[in-house]
């Protein structure tokens, strides 16, 4: 038990040491950067949302360098078919044709960071392989099962454009441990040095910064378990959740009320267990990056939007103002239920 | 014939001596003349007064310059006789081209209940004058005005069946609608007036119904201590506290909240130390495994002591 106590607080030094590394690259995102942390230890995967060129694909190499373990990058097209993640064809010096592995199987169970960008302009049919990839960490090829222990899926999407795009379905969106809106950095200091400063022009020259294997991937499958064994959470903080959950489902029945909204008729899908556990596994890992041996209301709280939000499904009529009024919901729910 | 002209000079003598006396007295006219130069008298309506009438006269007397009038022969305010009084005196002066003119105002009031219309005089009188060691004197002369009986006195009225009375003058109504408007205005504006302040300082009724959770809270955490100090009511009354301070914020307040929670409700803010440590014992109470942790570090007796100084900040605060 001492051992377990001892090798989490020198994990969780390495862990503020990969928030400082990726911070190098990354300026004024300490929010996200810290979710992504959360995110790492609790071996979820991420889908990153926000403006084009705020720096998400610079973000998650800065993150796959501080992992280590192999990095695979997929772009979304509408041409883009689950084989084509799988398998690599091509004719071969002799013009015969070959099929070798593709992106997702060439490291094997080496893989520790597949990047897919602008996920949400790939078809179904690629988000349901994806699916299996994220939920099971294991893929079916050349008439063998492979499996990827360490794998963590970072995939991006922009809400710029609707053309030729296809929306998630509600079931691959659930897979995602976050949904992390990145937007640009506000304070005014930040934004003249990302403008000026030379260090910010040249991507690969900034994430050859970052200090490579931070943390030692293969490591991370046990700590994250680790940390959900040692880290304790209360009846109290249980009950907690629970009202909460019981909140989201029917707003009314916990006294939230947002203007100008039905809350009857508001919620069409409210946080899946899968979505309620993923937040106690966040919050844990939150906890324990705070160095406390007991999760408290405020990890549930700061983590919230981002695990839950997603998961939460309006009814049509409201689904225009979907944003705005989940991020209202989200605040309102807390400052209605009551803890301890 | 001696005897005719002893009579003749007696006659002659006389006559010197009175043309002498008389040649005396205008020689010292003359010379109080060369002071005051006119007394001008301005009576009032000559005729038709009754009893109880004021008259106003006034008189003007131009005098030389350096003259002074001795204020002493002045006719104050008094009675003159029976039924003359002067109630009202004043002098006035102004120069006027190398002159000085003193204008004397009196009010005389009549008090003689006549039966019959006659004159009645006001009698006059001498002022005196000054100009160094000499004293010139102006006579004012009396004037008369004719006053008239209230009512007839031959034939006796009763003889032909009338009546000394008259009939009582009905009292006169006035139109006090406007005043009372005013009136009702003004008492509504005061106890608006009122109210608002009685709001401001909490009096009652706005002191009875004003929505007080700490103290709330500290009657009842005080009620449930009495009973048993237990972990049980111990941990209660942490929950009980927790939705007080959850009222006052209007939201729920986590520990991290504390700081944005006493910058809004900067009364709270001295007792700060004991926000921080109370949330802290809440955490180890209700969140980790260490609930024996919290009651040492804040004890029952300090968990009252708080809730009384929460009570009474927000009693003098709010």
């Amino acid at each position: 038990m001492r051992n377990v106590e001892a090798s989490l607080a020198s994990w969780q030094e390495q862990a503020l040491n990969f928030e400082t590394e990726v911070a190098k690259a990354v300026i004024g995102q300490d929010r996200v950067i810290r979710l992504l942390t959360v995110a790492v230890f609790a071996r979820g995967h991420v889908l990153l949302e926000g403006d084009v060129g705020v720096g998400k694909t610079t973000l998650l190499r800065a993150v796959a360098r501080a992992i280590g373990g192999a990095y695979e990058r997929v772009e979304g097209s509408v041409d883009l078919m689950p084989s084509d993640l799988i398998y690599y064809t091509y004719l071969n010096e002799d013009g015969r044709p070959k099929v070798d592995p593709g992106p997702a199987l060439r490291h094997g169970e080496n893989l520790s960071v597949f990047f897919f960008n602008e996920i949400n302009r790939a078809r179904p049919q690629v988000h349901s392989l994806l699916l299996r990839l994220m939920a099971e960490r294991s893929a079916n090829a050349f008439n063998r099962d492979y499996s990827f222990p360490y794998l963590q899926v970072f995939a991006d999407r922009n809400r710029i454009e609707r053309e030729e795009t296809f929306e998630l379905p509600a079931a691959a969106r659930d897979r995602f441990f976050m949904e992390v809106k990145v937007s640009t950095p506000s304070d005014p200091q930040i934004r003249q040095d990302l403008i000026f400063n030379p260090r910010f022009h040249d991507v690969d020259a900034l994430v050859s910064t970052v200090k490579e294997e931070t943390i030692d991937f293969r490591q991370l499958p046990t700590i994250a378990e680790a940390i959900q064994n040692s880290i304790h959470a209360s009846p109290t903080l249980q009950k907690y959740v629970l009202d909460l959950w019981s909140a989201v489902q029917n707003p009314a029945s916990a006294d939230v009320s947002l203007p100008g909204v039905d809350m009857a008729r508001l919620i069409r899908g409210g946080g899946s267990p899968r979505g309620l556990s993923y937040l106690v596994r966040g919050a844990r890992v939150n906890a324990w990056l705070h160095g406390r041996d007991a999760v408290l209301p405020e990890d549930i709280r700061s983590l919230f939007p981002e695990i839950i939000a997603h998961r939460i499904f309006l009814d049509p009529i409201y689904e225009l103002r979907e944003e705005s009024l989940t991020r209202d919901l989200c605040a309102a729910i807390f400052a209605a239920v009551p803890t301890p | 014939m001696p005897m005719r002209c002893r009579a003749i000079s007696s006659i002659y003598e006389h006559a010197m001596r009175a043309a002498l006396v008389a040649l005396l007295v205008l020689v010292a006219l003359s010379a109080a003349e060369a002071q005051v130069q006119s007394v001008k008298l301005f009576t009032p309506r000559l005729f038709g007064y009754f009893v109880g009438d004021v008259l106003e006269d006034e008189v003007d007397i131009r005098v030389d310059k350096g003259t002074e009038l001795v204020s002493a022969s002045v006719p104050q305010r008094g009675s003159i006789n029976a039924w003359i009084e002067i109630v009202g005196s004043s002098v006035e002066t102004e120069a006027v081209d190398g002159a000085k003119l003193y204008r004397l105002y009196l009010a005389y009031q009549n008090f003689y209940p006549a039966i019959d219309a006659r004159q009645l005089e006001i009698p006059g009188f001498t002022l005196s004058f000054k100009s160094g060691d000499q004293i010139y004197p102006a006579q004012v002369r009396a004037w008369s005005f004719g006053i008239s009986p209230l009512r007839e006195v031959l034939p006796p009225a009763k003889a032909s069946g009338g009546e000394y009375m008259q009939p009582d003058v009905l009292p006169l109504s006035y139109n006090v609608r406007g005043d009372a408007t005013i009136a009702f205005a003004l008492l509504a504006v005061a106890l608006a007036t009122l109210a608002l302040l009685a709001y401001h300082l909490a009096w009652w009724p706005f002191g009875a119904r004003k929505h007080r959770p700490f103290t709330e809270a500290a009657r009842s955490i005080r009620k449930l201590m009495k009973v048993t100090e237990a972990e049980a009511a111990y941990r209660e009354a942490f929950v009980i506290l927790h939705r007080a301070v959850d009222a006052t914020a209007g939201h729920a307040v986590f520990s991290e909240d504390v700081p944005s929670f006493l910058a809004q409700y900067s009364a709270f803010a001295r007792l700060k130390d004991e926000f921080i440590r109370f949330f802290a014992s809440s955490q180890s109470a209700f969140f980790s495994d260490h609930p024996a942790e919290a009651i040492t570090a804040f004890g029952p007796a300090e968990l009252r002591r708080f809730c009384d100084q929460l009570s009474a900040t927000e009693r003098s605060a709010l």
